[in-house]
């Protein structure tokens, strides 16, 4: 075999991996899935005329819009990345097979492993896309939206004597509700959750038979990841017994626990997610990733079709 | 085949392998997420059982505060259907399922505090009215638990803690103005606190038996802050200085405080005729009595002067509104003022009315008036509103008198 040939059978090839997630990403976008965006845009313009009369004391006045304008569009964004990481990664493999394109592809040089990372990233590169959008429509539903509730209060307070400190403060309190660095990373987090969860569906899919089965069982793990932290409690609690024990150890080691990127709730409160926190999720996001994909090249490397 | 098995095989060692690695570090990582308060503890049972499994699955994926948000337009839905029971069970959700979002907890006592308790205080459902006023207790009670529970949660919001010195301290509810003046001292003392919390701080402490000693050094200093010329803040701080000095000089006090004579009057008169307000009045009536005498003699003064009708209608107005303004001969000469200043004043004789209980009594106060023609007082369409009255009333007619009465009414001065 020459050096030329060796190199290109090497694994993880960057400009290999690339093609592959352009041609999946264009094989999902061929497949009409941004019409989900004019569903969000509907689903936020309409979360504008949400405001309900509520006990509006001038120097609160307008916070429940922000609220409920973040609200729907990360719920939306959160229910559209997890729907499609698992969908639509559980479609690719059996959707090669079945319009024969994998035999193709695997008959040239392709490593499989750089097959399944292309597969893989073709999904989060849609995924990052879609949510992209999507919070680009949010911020600009939310800023007018801020600067009128900063308007109200800050006038509400120059109405009351406060004072510039005082001013400042509610300034900042009214900006944490609004389109912050810090909303933008509970973006972040929807989008590590979709790409565990996407990695979890290419396991799935590399010994399943139907696209079906993968949606079900994918959706099954989502569940169950939601309950980890639960597990782990009953794990490492004094009073479980054996069972218990064995039961909630196995699906601790196995599954992934989605419950860590509920941050998302505690930004919408107007929390503070830490870069230290955001790094925290984004290392355990890798580890996941690469152990599911890399579980998945054992699964699909030696696979016959 | 055997060989693919075995890969299973291994790819099910390399999960558990990686789970062992990663088991300890997602539990700590919980454990500190859950103490700095990023992540919300596991619902309770009892939330679950009321969320239903749909909402249960969605608040589990990170979405609480979309369920919290779907609930509140459902609290809403009970609200207008006067469902009280409906509105409480379902801010008890959203609580716990954004227990750090001050909105909510803000929103659930007004309901029930407010609203729930204003629908039995009206008793629209015709109840007995001690059920009634029972119900009202009882959902006042309610909202002041709900809300004391969200500042318990969030102690560092400042708001919180206002709107529960506000209710503390409402006359309407049940009133404790010792916890009204300590919920609005911790709102004041977060970032953030409105001027007004330290000021309803002072006004609560001044209501408070036990507090009032306290009161007056905090009155002072926020006097001399900004917004220290409210009204009420400035009465207050009369009543607490002659509560501190009773043998202070009312008028010399009150125009240090006020100003001036009339604006001492004026302010001070509002907030004495405000007696459900429970606000001390130590030497209120006593200054209003000593600042009216001269205000009344100068009014008189200026009314005599139709050059100066404008000016005696001004102070006539604030003496008529005022501490003893319903004595005469204020009310008509208000009557007389306004109508010297405008002829054409619409139904003059519905004005004098509203100031007596019985027509009898401002026509009276009207002839009385009018007879006293060395006053120099303004004359103007007196006559005319008499026979109107007459003519309504039903009361006998008396002829004008044309010449001074041989023993005529004295003089208002």
């Amino acid at each position: 075999m020459s050096a030329a040939t060796t190199t290109a059978y090497r694994p993880l090839n960057p400009r290999r991996i690339l093609v592959l997630a352009r041609h999946t990403f264009t094989q999902l976008v061929r497949m009409k899935v941004f019409y989900f965006l004019a569903v969000f845009a509907v689903v936020v313009i309409g979360a504008n005329f949400l405001e309900l009369p509520t006990d509006h004391l001038p120097e609160n006045a307008g916070t429940e819009i922000l609220y409920t304008v973040k609200n729907t569009s990360l719920g939306c964004m959160s229910i559209f990345s997890l729907v499609l990481a698992i969908v639509a990664t559980g479609l690719l493999l059996p959707k090669d097979v079945e319009d024969r394109t994998l035999y193709t592809i695997l008959a040239k040089p392709v490593p499989r492993l750089d097959y399944l990372i292309g597969k893989w990233l073709g999904v989060v590169a849609l995924i990052f896309v879609s949510l992209m959008a999507m919070t680009l429509l949010m911020n600009l539903v939310l800023i007018p939206h801020t600067s009128k509730v900063m308007q109200l209060q800050i006038g509400a307070a120059e109405f009351a004597g406060a004072n510039a400190e005082t001013k400042a403060k509610i300034a900042e309190d009214v900006r944490a509700l609004g389109p912050t660095w810090n909303l933008q990373a509970a973006v972040l987090v929807t989008f590590m959750r979709a790409m565990v969860l996407a990695a979890v569906a290419l396991l799935l899919s590399t010994f399943s038979t139907s696209t079906l089965f993968t949606a079900i069982v994918g959706f099954l793990v989502l569940f169950i990841g939601f309950f980890q932290a639960d597990a782990r409690e009953i794990y490492f609690g004094q009073d479980s017994g054996l069972a218990g024990k064995a039961a909630s150890g196995i699906m601790t080691v196995i599954l992934p626990d989605l419950q860590i990127y509920n941050l998302i709730d505690a930004i919408v409160e107007g929390k503070v997610l830490k870069a230290l926190d955001l790094l925290k999720v984004t290392g355990i996001t890798a580890f996941y990733c690469v152990t599911y994909l890399f579980a998945s090249w054992l699964v699909f490397a030696r696979k016959e079709f | 085949m055997k060989s693919q098995s075995r890969r299973i095989v291994l790819a099910c060692l390399v999960l558990v392998a990686a789970g062992v690695v990663r088991m300890p570090l997602e539990q700590a990582m919980t454990r500190d997420f859950r103490e700095s308060g990023m992540l919300k503890e596991p619902l309770a049972l009892d939330t679950r059982r009321k969320l239903g499994q749909g909402l249960v699955a969605v608040s589990l994926g990170g979405l609480r505060s979309l369920v919290a948000s779907m609930l509140h337009l459902r609290a809403y839905g009970f609200f207008e259907n006067r469902r009280w029971d409906g509105v409480a069970e379902t801010y008890d959700t959203i609580v716990q399922l954004a227990p750090d979002t001050g909105f909510y907890w803000d929103n659930g006592h007004w309901m029930m505090a407010y609203n729930a308790a204003s629908h039995y205080d009206n008793n629209y459902d015709n109840f007995p009215p001690a059920r009634a006023a029972a119900e009202k207790r009882r959902w006042i009670l309610k909202g002041t638990r709900f809300l004391e529970e969200g500042v318990r949660l969030n102690p560092d919001n400042s708001r919180l803690w206002a709107e529960l010195g506000s209710l503390y301290s409402n006359r309407l509810k049940i009133v404790d103005y010792d916890k009204s003046a300590a919920a609005f001292a911790r709102a004041s003392d977060l970032p953030g606190a409105l001027p007004y919390m330290r000021r309803f701080q002072a006004y609560a402490m001044a209501r408070s038996p036990a507090l009032i000693d306290q009161a007056l050094p905090l009155v002072r200093e926020l006097r001399s802050q900004k917004g220290g010329s409210v009204p009420t803040l400035v009465c207050l701080h009369f009543a607490l200085e002659v509560r501190e000095n009773p043998n202070i000089d009312p008028i010399r006090t009150a125009v240090a405080i006020f100003g001036d004579e009339e604006k001492a009057f004026r302010i001070l008169s509002d907030y004495y005729l405000d007696a459900e307000s429970g606000m001390p009045v130590d030497g209120v009536e006593p200054a209003l009595e000593a600042l009216l005498v001269p205000l009344r003699d100068r009014a008189f003064q200026l009314a005599r002067d139709p050059a100066r009708h404008v000016e005696a209608l001004d102070l006539v107005r604030t003496l008529h509104q005022g501490f003893g303004g319903s004595s005469a001969p204020l009310p008509v000469l208000r009557l007389a003022l306004e109508l010297a200043l405008d002829p054409s004043l619409p139904a003059p004789e519905q004005m004098i009315l509203s100031g007596f209980d019985r027509p009898g009594q401002a026509l009276a106060a009207l002839r009385a008036y009018r007879a006293d023609m060395q006053s120099g007082f303004p004359m103007n369409g007196i006559d005319e509103v008499i026979r109107k009255l007459e003519l309504s009333s039903g009361l006998p007619h008396e002829q004008p008198a044309t010449a001074p009465d041989p023993a005529p009414a004295p003089s208002h001065r």
